[in-house]
């Protein structure tokens, strides 16, 4: 077998066990990796109703076919469970080193069942397995037990996954890091961690990765890599994600103080632009990218000096414009806080811009935030909120149960504006004025994600009229679902997919010279079209029904009161219309179910049986 | 006549500038706006207008005033249309 | 006549590691860090250089050799490796003050960077897209850092 190693380590933390599941190059050409990989271990492995907090969730990681190799940008590995905050399908993708000494030590993917007795960390040593007392390290933060673990090897060559403070407190939007700033981000998978009692997974792979044809591999790889040194990447390598601020600002639909409004007035202040020119301190690498998009910032003066951390996007509206901060270093000083206690800063971040808007709204008063003056803006109480929700400590408690479970308790009209859809907190694009993205983003199987959908690019992107809803949207959601699904499953980083000419095609021959395995561009996108079925699979199975494909009600109700995208909102007849036009091009049926004959054409024959109609 | 160009990105931190004012004849298309605006900015020239064709590199386009999105450079604005020199090539 | 060596520019470095795979695949065949002759640091976050063998003057290594198992070539200054004569007892690499000689585990010899002398530019040069790693003697390292700082400093008198 090339690239592959045909191997998943099974480990079962309740009696200290590990075991060999061998797999064929059937099965890995049909799978391939990444998300699609994890998301089939989490249906084999996780029984239907599991507790996602308890023994029997499995926690699935999977690698890919250019994991370890010179294939650019190609060191990814995927993670998927039943997820604690939204009860469905938890997959998520991180990247960099942990995922290429997976491969080196011989494994396509790790699946972690059981519960520890006590907190403890599991070191994969090439072929050994050893369950290593972790008391010393509970408690220490996500990068800290990195270099702890590291420093008691004695050997740099040794990398962990970690979860924070926040994951063994279990809340439940607690992420995965590793390789000190790449996470796994959403869905809570950190809580899955800390709910085993796991609170590492350590690797080391000293093994060779050996390709089918590395001579035309690295003659393919160098041409991407350097066309990834040009103008189709520039936006990644100089001012990284963050540029969409000025840009979704001028279109009005950056969300703003929890999206109440499209525009924030200090959108200059807080921009891509701005951040370049005064805090980033360099742009770095993941394993094997030629780009280096991630912006590493600091904060050179005033309180926050010292705050150092890598800047996104989704991290920068979160906890930034939806929050109302206009002061720069507060945002960097509470991702930098999310990223060392091992919170996803989307969830974190559009969790307390809900509770910004209940303290403004008088629902939620200052004794209920224990002392705390939660106004928009208010950068300080912003971060000190941040410290309370990883330990759940006083009103921390109830907001790490994520926006959607908060506002039930809380009730009195604040589920208006929890701005979720399953459980999970919504990402940076307002749907009101990204009308395909309002598609994407309620049907989506894992929640609201823009990286999964990818349907905000044509609205972004003029390919239709982003104002409006209507059924020609139902397909482009479908197609871009599936773009993104292949890119999660072979896997690539998505910042490269303006550098090929055809991505099915060039995708199959990366695939082919490095496994050895015959793979064409259409079965790449039956491959794709097989990951996503698989993922709604799971879901209905744990009792999905269309009515969980909905938006929450501020994006129905509330049109946008300012700018370019003004007097929008989403209406929930066109929303119906685009959702059913998604269903009907899916294949699936009115209900949203996935007929017998589809999977069995997809040759997912075993889902047929269980969940096809 | 006159337009107002936004810039952003890469285009603000070439020109040093957020918006500028481009003259163009009233008959210009979006490809004459590119032209007007690497004369005044050179630096444009090989990072964000390809050499010789003077098309926009690949995430870069026009939009009007946030709302809609250019087809393509033969598109002619109008009097009045505020435009937008954009990069979105989104994700993160 | 002054040797060429690999520099790594730690301005440029992003620490991707793909040096580490162009290497082992040029010489190996396959990709694994641990089999290549310059090795990435990286210390997070932004701290991040690759390291390979300096051709040295008087080399350390070669002359704590047991056995006489290294030699330096004159002319390219690259240190050479009698494969009969080495037993993998490892002393280079204690000698060596960067880390830059690999003890292969497989064979039990050693293996230090020769600037992929059969080839036309060494693998990790070619494959580094950030052009921070680059093969130049010490005066050309010298002449690249006066002239940087030379126009960082006189920006105003280029631009006029």
């Amino acid at each position: 077998m090339f690239a592959y190693t045909g191997k998943i380590l099974h480990v079962d933390l309740t009696n200290q066990t590990a075991r060999i599941q061998r797999v064929d190059e059937d099965f890995l050409k049909k799978y391939v990796g990444g998300v699609s990989l994890a998301a089939r271990l989490a249906y084999d492995n996780t029984p239907k109703g599991a507790d996602p907090l308890g023994p029997e969730n499995a926690l699935c990681f999977a690698t890919s076919a250019f994991g370890g190799t010179i294939v650019p940008v190609g060191n990814k590995y995927g993670v998927a469970a039943k997820s604690p905050l939204t009860g469905f399908l938890g997959d998520c993708l991180s990247t960099s080193y942990f995922a290429a000494v997976i491969k080196r030590a011989g494994y396509d993917g790790i699946v972690i069942k059981g519960k520890a007795e006590k907190p403890t960390y599991v070191f994969v040593d090439d072929d050994v397995v050893q369950f290593k007392d972790a008391a010393h390290l509970w408690g220490m933060e996500t990068f800290q037990t990195e270099e702890a673990i590291r420093g008691e090897m004695g050997d740099e060559g040794v990398r962990s996954c970690t979860i924070g403070p926040a994951g063994e407190a279990l809340v439940l939007f607690a992420n995965i890091t590793n390789d000190r700033g790449r996470q796994a981000g959403r869905c809570g998978l950190g809580a899955v961690m800390g709910s085993k009692l796991l609170k590492a997974i350590a690797v080391r792979g000293s093994k060779p990765v050996e390709v089918a044809d590395a001579e035309a591999l690295c003659a393919m790889s160098l041409e991407l890599a350097q066309t990834a040194q040009g103008t189709k990447t520039e936006k990644y390598r100089t001012l990284g994600t963050p540029a969409n601020v000025l840009t979704l600002n001028r279109m009005g639909v950056l969300p703003t103080r929890n999206f109440q409004e499209g525009v924030f007035e200090a959108a200059e202040k807080v921009s891509g632009e701005y951040m370049h020119e005064h805090y980033t301190d360099k742009a770095v690498a993941c394993a094997g990218c030629p780009i280096a998009c991630e912006q590493v910032v600091s904060v050179k003066d005033g309180v926050y000096k010292g705050a150092r951390t890598s800047v996104d996007y989704e991290s920068l509206f979160a906890l930034g414009t939806s929050c109302g901060l206009d002061y720069f270093p507060g945002i960097i000083k509470a991702i930098e806080l999310c990223d060392r206690l091992g919170m996803d800063t989307m969830s974190c971040g559009v969790t307390i811009s809900w509770a910004m808007e209940c303290f403004e709204k008088g629902i939620l008063t200052k004794e209920d935030f224990d002392g705390l003056e939660l106004y928009f803006g208010n950068h300080e109480a912003e971060a000190a909120l941040v410290e309370k929700i990883a330990h759940r400590e006083g009103i921390g408690d109830l907001l790490a149960e994520g926006v959607k479970r908060a506002s039930e308790k809380v009730g009195q009209g604040s589920e208006h504006f929890a701005m979720h859809v399953k459980g999970l907190e919504f990402a940076g694009y307002d749907p009101r004025g990204c009308q395909t993205f309002a598609l994407g983003a309620a049907v989506g199987t894992r929640g609201p994600c823009h990286n999964r959908s990818l349907a905000y690019e044509a609205d972004t992107h003029g390919e239709v009229d982003r104002f409006s809803g209507g059924p020609e949207k139902g397909q482009i959601a479908k197609d871009k679902e599936e773009f993104a699904a292949l890119l999660d499953t072979l896997m690539l980083c998505k910042f490269i997919r303006g550098c090929f000419k055809d991505l099915y095609e060039e995708a199959a021959q990366l695939y082919t010279l490095t496994t050895g395995i015959e793979m064409t561009a259409e079965e790449l996108k039956e491959v794709a079209e097989r990951c996503w079925n698989l993922k709604k699979a799971f879901n209905i199975r744990e009792g999905w029904t269309k009515d969980d494909d909905w938006l929450p009600p501020r994006f129905l109700e509330d049109p946008i009161p300012a700018g370019t995208s003004k007097g929008y909102v989403v209406k929930p007849d066109d929303l119906r219309v685009m959702i059913d036009a998604y269903y009907e091009a899916r294949g699936w049926t009115p209900e949203g179910l996935i007929p017998q004959e589809k999977l069995i054409a997809l040759g997912l024959e075993d889902l047929a049986q269980e969940i096809g109609v | 006549m006159r337009l107002p160009v936004e810039l952003f990105g890469l285009a603000r931190r070439l020109s040093g500038e957020m918006e500028v004012i481009v003259e163009v004849s009233d008959e210009a298309t979006l490809h004459d706006v590119v032209v007007a605006l690497t004369k005044r900015f050179p630096a444009f020239l090989g990072p964000l207008v390809v050499p010789g064709t003077y098309e926009l590199e690949e995430p870069y386009f026009f939009n009007y005033d946030g709302r809609r999105v250019a087809k393509s450079l033969k598109e002619k604005p109008k009097e009045g249309d505020r435009l937008l020199l954009f990069l979105l090539d989104a994700g993160g | 006549m002054p040797y060429q060596y690999i520099i790594c520019d730690p301005d440029k470095c992003t620490g991707c590691q793909g040096c580490e795979l162009a290497c082992s695949v040029t010489k190996h065949g396959i990709f694994n860090p641990l089999l290549s002759r310059i090795r990435n640091v990286r210390i997070e976050p932004v701290v991040m250089l690759s390291v390979a063998c300096k051709l040295c003057e008087d080399p350390p290594c070669v002359i704590s050799c047991p056995r006489k198992a290294l030699s330096q070539d004159v002319e390219t200054g690259i240190i050479l490796v009698d494969d009969d004569l080495c037993d993998g007892c490892g002393w280079c690499i204690e000698a060596c003050d960067f880390g830059a000689i690999l003890l292969n585990p497989d064979t039990k010899r050693v293996e230090i960077c020769d600037l992929c002398v059969d080839k036309d530019e060494p693998e990790c040069v070619k494959f580094c897209g950030k052009e921070a790693l680059y093969l130049a003697t010490p005066e050309v390292v010298a002449q690249r850092a006066r002239r940087d700082v030379v126009t960082r400093l006189l920006q105003e008198l280029l631009a006029s």
